[in-house]
């Protein structure tokens, strides 16, 4: 174990157990709802690169019991998740149950992350994306379960690769990797039974 | 003074003294006191699970949980008061945390050495001699008697 | 497998509010306050801690006034309680040969440095009932001061025997390796020792004092002295990580016991004296005793002994120990199962049309 230094560190939640449960719910309903937009409320100051909904999210998702990816750039943010959530730091995106990617950080190509066994598909990782635009009804479609018949969604840095590779990945769910993606305040669910076309 | 791995061995000392400290005593020190401070993280309670070494000196196992309140702050003059202190009192751990930041102010440290941990020392030294006392009233020497046959 | 039933909210909460007034009793009599719990039934307090797993006196006396004196019930309490709590990291193992000792007995050496430490125990009394207890407001005496004190001496029983080889040590491995946490990690078979320990620390005082009886009475080869109990009080230190260096945060009361059994030796070991050990919160010296007994048993195995005994089975001994799982299976059958038990009355009602047509065409 490790110190971690606090002299940097910012302030999280000021209400951990309020604000995580909040967080949680809005968290839940993205993933039933995938393709739709919320605003997640949040008090905490995030670090540098992090908008607020990644932020709300990674303070209320991550304990000791789970390992996060950060881009090798972001030590600053590292302590601050290790200090205020207790996680440990994942060196490489294939061993983490979280990961999370900035607008400007390489993104690891999604087959490449946990995605749990069939015995316990839970044993995936979950990424959180921080992108710098969603909107909703343009874009890629989206079809699957919690969606009626068919949303779109248009993220820049989501590219036909990315697609690609997520259709090619949908045939082993129930194994696969869940995805958030967040933009500022915004949150929107991308969960690994939701079918992309482009 | 620091130990040879470079801890802090006087502030180790008084957050083990200040984590012992009954709430009352705490309070009668701080509950006047003007220091500003923010919260890096709020007082909250939770567990840590309690290890001990099999047969006393063997391999760690655990225990069982114990319930320990922890916080930091941060004083406007950038340092850091920690508090992890056993039960579930948050004023405790404020306070704690507290009297930790300010004990790191070197022109302040005598006074609230004297103020605040002479006390709890005494305190823990006057229980400590009343068990050793308590178990010392039941020590006993047992003998064996022989056996008429033997 | 039972179907979920609707309906009975209003009873069910008018049941809650009579189980409130039986708790309760006649409002005549003064209420019990937690301090007074805590105070004047810390056996039950510490049996409750111990087996909730959460070393909190206060909560432990509201698990049980709530519980209204039903230990198992306040165990529960306290368990469901702890799963709201989060987990800030572990202690540093705590050091019981430095334990600030309230007793201390060894049942193998009289005169052990330090000597024998009767401390508060039920052991020597007559288990006559004292009347005295029954009326209000009795003085408690406090016995003399009248001998020089000598410093706080305590080493271990186990060093005395360890001298000579005679008893097997009880090093660090290799690396000092980190124990799985089972309340982290459900336990998978074959178990470390120190997975077990933990079970055995949560389990059942009644469920194992049965099953070191056991093993007494001739159901494992086992011929056990308690080597040595104790029971006083340890710090327990913690590593903040934003510290790096570990700090008192409180302290624990705990009841320690040393079990020695007798080894006939293998062909790689010579005999030699073999331990059990058992370690509780509070004062639960019954429990620490009989913990041991069973983790010397489960060690059949490991010291090539033939696993003929149920005390020595680990897949029957601690997936049963949990009184918190037992009870709650076991209470679970009160629950509505009519959809199972229609079923099965079909059933029943099949085979014996069945049979009474079999009789019927062989008359």
């Amino acid at each position: 174990m490790s110190t971690i230094n606090i002299d940097h560190v910012d302030a999280g939640f000021s209400d951990t157990t309020q604000a995580s449960q909040q967080v949680f719910r809005l968290g839940l309903h993205v993933f039933a709802r995938p393709g739709t937009l919320v605003e997640v409320p949040s008090d905490a100051v995030a670090p540098k690169g992090i908008g607020a909904a990644a932020n709300a999210l990674l303070l209320a998702l991550l304990d000791q019991d789970v390992s996060l990816y950060l881009a090798p750039q972001r030590s600053a943010a590292a302590t601050y998740y290790r200090f205020h959530t207790g996680c440990t730091l994942a060196s490489i995106p294939s061993e983490a149950d979280f990961v999370f990617v900035g607008i400007e950080d390489e993104m690891p190509s999604v087959e490449t992350l946990k995605m749990g066994t069939e015995y316990a598909p839970d044993e995936s990782a979950t990424m959180v994306r921080e992108v710098s635009l969603i909107e909703v009804g343009v874009g890629m479609t989206l079809t699957g379960p919690g969606i009626q018949t068919e949303t779109r969604l248009m993220v820049p840095e989501l590219d036909t690769a990315f697609a690609q590779t997520r259709s090619e990945i949908a045939s082993l769910l129930p194994r696969g990797v869940d995805i958030f993606l967040t933009c500022a305040n915004q949150l929107c669910g991308l969960p690994r039974s939701t079918r992309i076309g482009v | 003074m620091y130990d040879s791995a470079g801890t802090d061995i006087a502030r180790r000392e008084w957050l083990g003294l200040l984590a012992q400290a009954p709430l009352d005593m705490l309070e009668a020190w701080g509950k006047d006191r003007q220091e500003e401070y923010v919260w890096l993280r709020r007082p909250e309670s939770g567990l840590a699970m309690v290890r001990a070494r099999i047969g006393a000196t063997g391999d760690r196992f655990n225990v069982g949980e114990m319930t320990v309140t922890r916080c930091t702050l941060r004083l406007a003059n950038g340092r850091h008061g920690v508090a992890y202190v056993q039960g579930r009192s948050t004023r405790h751990a404020e306070l704690a945390a507290l009297a930790d930041a300010l004990l790191q102010e070197p022109t302040i440290r005598e006074t609230l050495d004297r103020q605040l941990l002479q006390p709890l020392r005494a305190r823990i030294a006057a229980k400590r001699a009343a068990i050793h006392q308590d178990a010392h009233l039941t020590k006993v020497d047992f003998f064996t008697v022989s056996r008429g046959d033997e | 497998m039972y179907v979920a039933v609707k309906g009975g909210e209003r009873a069910i909460a008018n049941s809650h509010l009579l189980v409130s007034e039986a708790r309760r009793g006649d409002p005549a009599i003064p209420e019990l306050t937690l301090a007074q719990i805590e105070k004047q039934l810390r056996l039950a307090v510490d049996r409750v801690m111990t087996e909730g797993s959460v070393y909190d006196r206060e909560l432990a006396a509201l698990a049980i006034k709530q519980a209204a004196g039903d230990a198992v019930e306040a165990i529960f309490l306290l368990r469901a309680y702890r799963a709201t709590l989060p987990r800030f990291g572990y202690t540093e193992p705590v050091d019981t040969l430095s334990m600030q000792l309230r007793r201390r007995i060894s049942a193998t050496f009289k005169d052990l440095p330090g000597g024998q430490v009767l401390g508060p125990t039920y052991d020597y009394t007559q288990r006559l009932l004292d009347f005295s207890l029954a009326a209000d407001g009795a003085a408690v005496a406090k016995p003399e001061i009248n001998t020089a004190m000598a410093e706080n001496e305590s080493s271990s029983v186990m060093a005395l025997l360890g001298h000579e080889e005679l008893i097997e040590p009880q090093p660090i491995s290799a690396g000092d390796p980190e124990p799985n946490d089972i309340t982290r990690t459900p336990l998978t078979f074959p178990t470390s020792r120190a997975e077990r320990l933990q079970n055995l620390a949560r389990g059942d005082e009644g469920y194992l004092l049965a099953m070191a009886y056991s093993t007494q009475r001739g159901y494992a080869n086992n011929h056990p002295f308690a080597g040595e109990i104790r029971f006083g009080t340890v710090e327990v230190e913690m590593i903040p990580e934003e510290l790096g260096f570990p700090i008192v945060v409180g302290e624990l009361e705990l009841t320690e016991c040393q079990m020695v059994n007798q080894f006939t030796g293998s062909k790689t070991k010579p005999p030699q004296f073999t331990r059990g050990y058992g370690v509780a919160f509070g004062h639960s010296e019954r429990k620490a005793m009989a913990m041991s007994l069973v983790d010397r048993a489960l060690r059949a195995e490991e010291l090539g002994e033939a696993v003929v005994a149920p005390a020595q089975m680990q897949e029957f001994v601690l997936s049963h120990a949990d009184n918190l799982e037992a009870s709650g299976f076991v209470q679970h059958l009160k629950l509505p199962h009519y959809v199972d038990f229609q079923s099965e009355l079909e059933l029943v009602r099949k085979m014996r049309q069945v049979q009474a047509d079999q009789v019927g065409a062989a008359s």
